[in-house]
């Protein structure tokens, strides 16, 4: 395994909120693809926990892994894969390439904005799924978007999303800021999941875009105010 | 707060064994919901079978140190749900039975109808779903477009389509509701062999409660007899809206017990699977157990609420919303426990954060109920008169199940 340390200042290529605008016009694919197309030619990004989530594609062309601040060839004995039921069922895989990275959380933040950006796109998108699915159906004869509950609960949604928009707009932001932008994220993805009724919670609809959006800030960023990794032993590792 | 007496704690004591039985098959089926099928003979499936039949159909009832178990009420419901979806409310709702169709029946159905209803529960392992929400419609009661038609020669015929029906797939009977009429008194339910040429049941792959395996069911020229129609021998205004309304109200607390039972699964996975807790974390655990502790009261207070009275469904509206919000909220912290990856490296606490959603979904969204709370408010205040509309809910007519309002 061949392994190199990262210039500190990389060229990642175009502006970071192209993210949002290709997740919340084309969904996750390409821009997830774009994201480790940016890590380098067949190349795999690896979050803080070590962990890449790619296309099988994606991941079958890779030949090296970064992680920040670190790229290697890739070690697939060494590697291990870990999937969820819908993930599977979505063409995703999760591939634990890299060891637990050294602390190098400046390297990382370019990444994470990144991510950031693209989930902000993903929520976008399911904020018009939620207009087109609401706005096509009535309820006691009135359409469902002049009930006061829903006006208020996507006007919310509007209000979160301009508020991340704000924190990511500019550069600047921290790993903690970026890791609260995306709970945020979260959070209001799963409202909006709630005013999609059933339908949000089919492996084919909607919901399957939150949930990989899920995935990705789980595997890319992790919870707030997390200062450690803690495997399935239980036991914690700082990073 | 509401404490179980000597007879319900024996039935929580049995359900904890029931629910350690159904965790350990709980991610064999979340990746193959068929495998309830090769599961039949693991007593708590087997057994879910013939439960939730009412005393007067039902010879061999479920029996604990000498306590006869009909599962008939709101209370030992949530008692026993409770705890098995702690195990796995997918597995669970997987299970063959009548748990949703049988209350129709019990409620709706004449002796015959009920005789033979309970008969074949009790005959052979067998599911009944439960078919109200349509595509497009939920389960707004006043938008349904499934019809019930006078048929020449007699009887009826059924057309339309239902969505997110669980257990659809599986099921040899089918509660159908439909519409025979205008208004409230024109909605009709009916009890239909899923044999039957004009049936037709394909599953939804869902992302959680995966077990429970949703499906869609088209109704073309389905013939149904008027032995078929339940409620047949009652007046259109208890056999309508009315008399679901209060169908329904028993069902609240048992689906609010499931997210109270799930919630519960996550904090107790923390505790197992955390070994080293900050003295915070340990903090955030308890204040997570008094949060789960203050619902699950509120959810039994519910259903002895509905035990003694059918038509006070408001607790249960309560309950149900906020069974709902802590599912979903402590399985979420739960996985913030673990760090990066943890819904990659903690498949069940994964599987939960997935499951609970499903919760949101069953008998009445959250919005529903709050529109429901908001019209008892609006009846009951001085300045709220007339402010709410007026059905047994007190809201607009709707089901629950699917509908986003």
């Amino acid at each position: 395994m061949t392994t190199a340390k990262v210039p500190e200042h990389v060229d990642l290529g175009g502006p970071p909120d192209w993210f949002r605008e290709a997740a919340r016009q084309h969904g996750y694919g390409g821009a997830l693809a774009s994201l480790h197309q940016e890590a380098g030619a067949d190349t795999l990004l690896c979050g803080p926990s070590g962990y890449a989530v790619a296309s099988a594609e994606t991941a079958d062309r890779a030949r090296r892994w970064r992680a920040a601040g670190t790229v290697a060839d890739r070690a697939v004995g060494q590697e291990s894969r870990s999937t969820t039921v819908p993930l599977q069922a979505l063409g995703l895989v999760a591939i634990r390439c890299a060891p637990l990275p050294p602390a190098s959380p400046s390297e990382y933040v370019p990444w994470a904005l990144r991510l950031t950006w693209l989930r902000l796109g993903l929520s976008g998108a399911l904020l018009d799924a939620c207009m087109e699915y609401l706005g096509g159906r009535t309820t006691g004869g009135e359409p469902m978007l002049r009930q006061q509950l829903l006006k208020g609960a996507l006007a919310d949604t509007v209000i979160a999303h301009l508020e991340a928009e704000t924190v990511l707009t500019g550069g600047g932001a921290t790993l903690p800021e970026l890791a609260d932008v995306n709970c945020h994220i979260t959070r209001t993805d799963r409202e909006l999941l709630r005013l999609l009724g059933a339908s949000g919670f089919t492996l084919d609809g909607p919901g399957r875009t939150a949930y990989v959006s899920e995935v990705l800030a789980d595997a890319y960023i992790g919870p707030t105010g997390t200062d450690a990794y803690i495997g399935p032993t239980g036991s914690g590792v700082s990073l | 707060m509401i404490e179980l007496d000597d007879r319900l704690r024996i039935l929580q004591r049995a359900a904890r064994e029931w629910a350690t039985e159904l965790r350990s098959h709980a991610l064999e089926v979340d990746r193959d919901p068929d495998a309830v099928m090769r599961l039949l003979d693991v007593p708590v499936i087997r057994g879910s079978g013939t439960l939730q039949i009412p005393p007067e159909y039902n010879p061999h009832p479920l029996v604990l140190s000498g306590e006869r178990f009909y599962m008939m009420s709101a209370l030992e419901r949530v008692v026993a749900l409770e705890e098995c979806a702690w195990g796995d409310a997918s597995l669970m709702l997987a299970a063959p039975g009548a748990p949703m169709a049988g209350i129709v029946v019990a409620a709706l159905g004449d002796e015959e109808q009920k005789e033979r209803f309970f008969g074949r529960l009790l005959e052979r392992l067998t599911w009944a779903c439960f078919a109200l929400s349509e595509p497009a419609r939920g389960s707004d009661a006043m938008a349904m477009t499934t019809t019930l038609t006078p048929a020449t020669g007699g009887g009826f015929t059924l057309n339309g389509g239902k969505r997110y029906v669980g257990n659809a797939v599986r099921a040899q009977l089918a509660v159908v509701f439909a519409r025979a009429g205008k208004g409230p008194t024109g909605l009709k339910a009916v009890l239909v062999d899923t044999s039957a040429s004009g049936f037709k049941a394909e599953p939804v792959p869902t992302l959680g409660l995966r077990g429970a395996q949703l499906g869609a069911i088209t109704l073309t020229d389905l013939e149904v007899s008027d032995e078929q129609v339940l409620g047949r021998h009652l007046s259109s205004t208890r056999a309508g809206l009315w008399a679901w309304l209060r169908t329904f109200n028993v069902l609240r607390p048992t689906v609010a017990s499931m997210g109270v039972g799930m919630a519960q699964a996550a904090v107790d996975y923390v505790r197992a699977h955390r070994r080293q807790l900050t003295s915070h974390e340990r903090d955030m655990i308890d204040t997570m157990d008094r949060q789960i502790n203050a619902v699950r009261h509120l959810t039994r207070r519910s259903a002895i609420a509905v035990d003694a009275n059918l038509s006070d469904g408001y607790i249960a509206s309560a309950a149900k919303v906020r069974a709902s919000r802590i599912a979903e909220d402590v399985t979420m912290r739960a996985l913030d426990f673990f760090g990066p990856a943890a819904r990659l490296e903690h498949p069940l606490l994964e599987k939960l954060a997935r499951d609970v959603r499903g919760i949101e979904y069953m008998e009445g969204t959250t919005n529903v109920q709050r529109l429901s709370l908001f019209n008892l408010l609006a009846r009951t205040s001085n300045a709220g008169r007339g402010m709410g509309s007026g059905t047994a809910q007190g809201g607009r007519p709707e089901f629950g199940g699917s509908s986003v309002t």
